[in-house]
């Protein structure tokens, strides 16, 4: 695999470990939301750049390991159960509900999440509507920049993970789709 | 080894969005182009098809048949300054004056690009008016910065005098014309003129200087008209008795050659052209060969939100613009809120230098996002690292904005921006290779200047038609002006319902003439940009400004590729 392939911690429930050797840098904060394929950080190995994303883990950020030298191996978070309340009211929804066979659309950064080109106008898609791939879904905005979220997949927009002007972290998902 | 790798940027346009999106993107930009358009279209015609008549009628050709004429067979002409005085009303006369009553643009004739200063005869007998001057002197600049010859076809009434206060007097006033004539001159840049009709005062002297002039049967050129001579010394005579051919090249020497008519004199000036060194460019390849873009530049304007909030992806764009899509990208690591590096077109090599509108992560705080199209420290240096490069080894540079503006705050304080804002502003007002500008969307704020914006004298600044310039956008200079009735949240602060339905109305006036200031049109009436062209026409224009930019030899330094201070500068910073 390329080094600067993205990686994934050793799979653990609690702990997610350190998949190589080099200088640790985390993404997220404590109490952050860990969910399927999220941004945990990145680990600067001679010069190369590693993304560590979360793999299946599920959970609630519980103890961060901070920035500095990493073994391989070594605690990088440790997990905690979701704790009520935690997540916005569509990231739970997203969680709670089945995944099974769908494809999340996630956020790119941490941002607000806006399902129509401006107010007033028709949202990007619908429930249950078809989404072509690179079909827009939605806007993501980061200090007055607007970064177009699009499906990965052609298929049927099976709900929406958020709702319009839901505050959203890296690698959340907006929208989940039943690919064809 | 000093070697140029480049790599093959861009995806399908396909690959890139849906047909949804990007029908959207491009049906938007359609109909700003074809408003843009409309609006060429009456330069164009100048005062109408009467005038157009007129014209015939005394056997000329218009101004834009003489310069098709001029032009190589199915080559295009690249007009600058099109839009001057697009919608100024001179108190002095019930017409406007379409392009100032005068087209300029770079034209081929025989493989050369030289640049044409043409007098609209359709518009009050090609005289000149406010800004006619400013925009010839500006065609004048752009042929002696790239060393490029200037013809004149001149057909010029003189002064429009209801209109005199605002272009005789000036230090750009219309002698400042002849002037940039005796600059060009003393600096080896060929001069032709044709003189085809009323050359009156200053329309008798912008041919003198030119190394060779020619004047039609039907032509004069006079420092007073036969109606003033009339009135000073009461004698009854003609204009060409004055000052025609028979006067200016038998007897005073101040034309060289007499020809029966317009098209004679076009072809006679087609072969003086002929005569001078033919382009360089070829030579400058070092054995490349041109090559269109792997993607169709036509996809820019599907490529690019209309909206200036939203993203779009850069090196598309790039891709999009230059030969083979190929790029060399310096210092990608560092900086990334710009994009720099050289690429090839028409064969030739450019250094790009571009904003990049994508958030990037912030270089000491990892996970923390930053807004593109604005200049962080690292971007500033790399910007000027790059662009002293470019400058020392005469790489032509084309800075592609869509800039917001400097960081602010106290982060950007204690960063020193200001310190390293200077030095780029140093940089881009001291360089000696040729540095051209295009506003693709937003040119705000003092990222606009450090960009070798206008006020920099890049060779020339293209706006598009989603071009934006402002010191702030309109929202926030109302903000700004009614910061003292407004709350920390920026909300009115007052209860007062009268009052607040006027702040209210006050700060949506203020945005909305802020939003009308900002158009690109308006700015290309003022002169504050020298041509607005569509998306589409970009690569067309690169090249055309590429090509001007290796056709002359001797004038500055080109380096070859081997000796490049380029590679020092990427050898130094290559992690080991």
């Amino acid at each position: 695999m390329p080094l600067n392939a993205p990686q994934s911690p050793s799979i653990d429930p609690e702990r997610l470990l350190s998949p190589a050797v080099g200088s640790w840098w985390p993404a997220l904060a404590g109490g952050a939301l860990v969910q399927p394929g999220v941004l945990l950080g990145h680990i600067d190995r001679l010069g190369t750049r590693l993304a560590v994303h979360a793999g299946q883990a599920t959970g609630q950020v519980r103890e961060l390991r901070p920035v500095g030298p990493v073994q391989y191996g070594e605690v990088l978070i440790s997990l905690g159960a979701l704790a009520e309340g935690v997540a916005s009211a569509g990231a739970t929804d997203a969680v709670t509900k089945s995944t099974e066979g769908l494809v999340a659309i996630t956020a790119p950064m941490a941002g607000t999440v806006y399902l129509a080109p401006s107010p007033g106008e028709p949202p990007f898609a619908a429930k249950d509507s078809r989404v072509e791939r690179l079909g827009r879904v939605a806007l993501l905005e980061v200090m007055k920049t607007f970064t177009p979220i699009s499906s990965t997949v052609s298929g049927t927009l099976e709900r929406f993970a958020c709702v319009d002007g839901d505050a959203v972290s890296a690698g959340d998902p907006v929208a989940w789709i039943r690919p064809d | 080894m000093a070697r140029t790798p480049l790599d093959r940027l861009g995806s399908p346009i396909d690959e890139l969005m849906d047909a949804a999106t990007r029908s959207a993107n491009a049906d938007k930009m359609a109909a700003l182009d074809a408003s843009l358009e409309e609006k060429l279209e009456q330069v164009r015609a100048g005062w109408g098809q009467k005038y157009l008549d007129r014209v015939h009628a005394k056997g000329k050709l218009s101004t834009w048949e003489r310069a098709e004429l001029l032009a190589d067979p199915g080559s295009e002409i690249f007009p600058i300054g099109s839009l001057v005085n697009h919608g100024v009303q001179f108190s002095g006369s019930r017409r406007a004056a379409p392009g100032a009553g005068v087209l300029t643009a770079f034209v081929q004739v025989h493989g050369r690009w030289v640049i044409a200063v043409a007098n609209d005869n359709t518009v009050a007998s090609g005289s000149w008016w406010p800004k006619t001057p400013e925009k010839i002197q500006r065609a004048q600049e752009v042929a002696l910065k790239l060393r490029l010859p200037v013809v004149y076809l001149v057909d010029c009434s003189g002064l429009f005098l209801p209109e005199q206060a605002a272009s005789f007097p000036g230090r750009s006033g219309a002698g400042h014309i002849f002037k940039k004539n005796a600059e060009l001159s003393a600096n080896g840049v060929p001069q032709i003129a044709g003189v085809f009709g009323d050359c009156i005062a200053g329309g008798g002297y912008m041919p003198l200087i030119s190394d060779r002039v020619y004047m039609t049967e039907s032509a004069y050129m006079v420092i007073a008209g036969a109606a003033l001579i009339q009135g000073a010394k009461s004698l009854k005579l003609t204009s060409l008795d004055i000052g025609g051919p028979e006067v200016h090249v038998g007897r005073s020497g101040c034309a060289d050659v007499r020809v029966p008519d317009d098209a004679s004199c076009i072809r006679l000036i087609r072969e003086e052209v002929e005569r001078l060194p033919s382009s360089a460019a070829d030579f400058y390849r070092h054995g490349a060969e041109a090559m269109d873009p792997a993607l169709d530049p036509g996809e820019l304007s599907a490529i690019f939100p209309v909206d200036h909030r939203q993203t779009y992806a850069p090196r598309e764009v790039i891709a999009r613009l230059v030969d083979g899509s190929l790029f060399h990208e310096v210092m990608a690591d560092r900086g990334r809120e710009v994009i720099v590096g050289v690429a090839r077109i028409q064969g030739l090599w450019v250094g790009l230098l571009m904003n990049n509108p994508q958030l990037t992560e912030h270089p000491d705080k990892p996970g923390e996002m930053r807004a593109g199209g604005i200049l962080y420290r690292d971007g500033i240096a790399k910007l000027s690292a790059f662009s002293r490069a470019c400058n020392d080894d005469g790489i032509p540079m084309f800075w592609l904005q869509d800039i917001a503006g400097f960081d602010i705050g106290a982060e950007a304080e204690a960063m020193g921006l200001l310190g390293y804002g200077s030095s780029l502003i140093y940089g881009i007002s001291t360089h000696q290779t040729p540095m051209f500008t295009v506003l693709m969307r937003k040119a705000s704020g003092a990222g606009y200047y450090a960009m070798a914006g206008h006020p920099y004298e890049p060779v020339l600044q293209l706006s598009t038609p989603i071009t934006r310039q402002a010191v702030m956008e309109g929202r926030t200079l109302a903000i700004a002006a009614y910061n003292t009735k407004l709350d920390d949240n920026f909300e009115i602060a007052t209860e007062d319902p009268e009052e607040r339905a006027q702040i209210e109305a006050g700060m949506a006036q203020t945005a909305a003439r802020i939003e009308a200031d900002m158009d690109p049109v308006a700015s290309a009436s003022r002169m504050d940009t020298d041509e607005v062209i569509p998306l589409d026409a970009l690569r067309r224009w690169l090249e055309v400004l590429t090509l001007a930019s290796y056709q002359s030899i001797g004038h500055r330094r080109i380096k070859n590729p081997r000796i490049w201070s380029l590679h020092d500068l990427e050898a130094l910073l290559r992690c080991r």
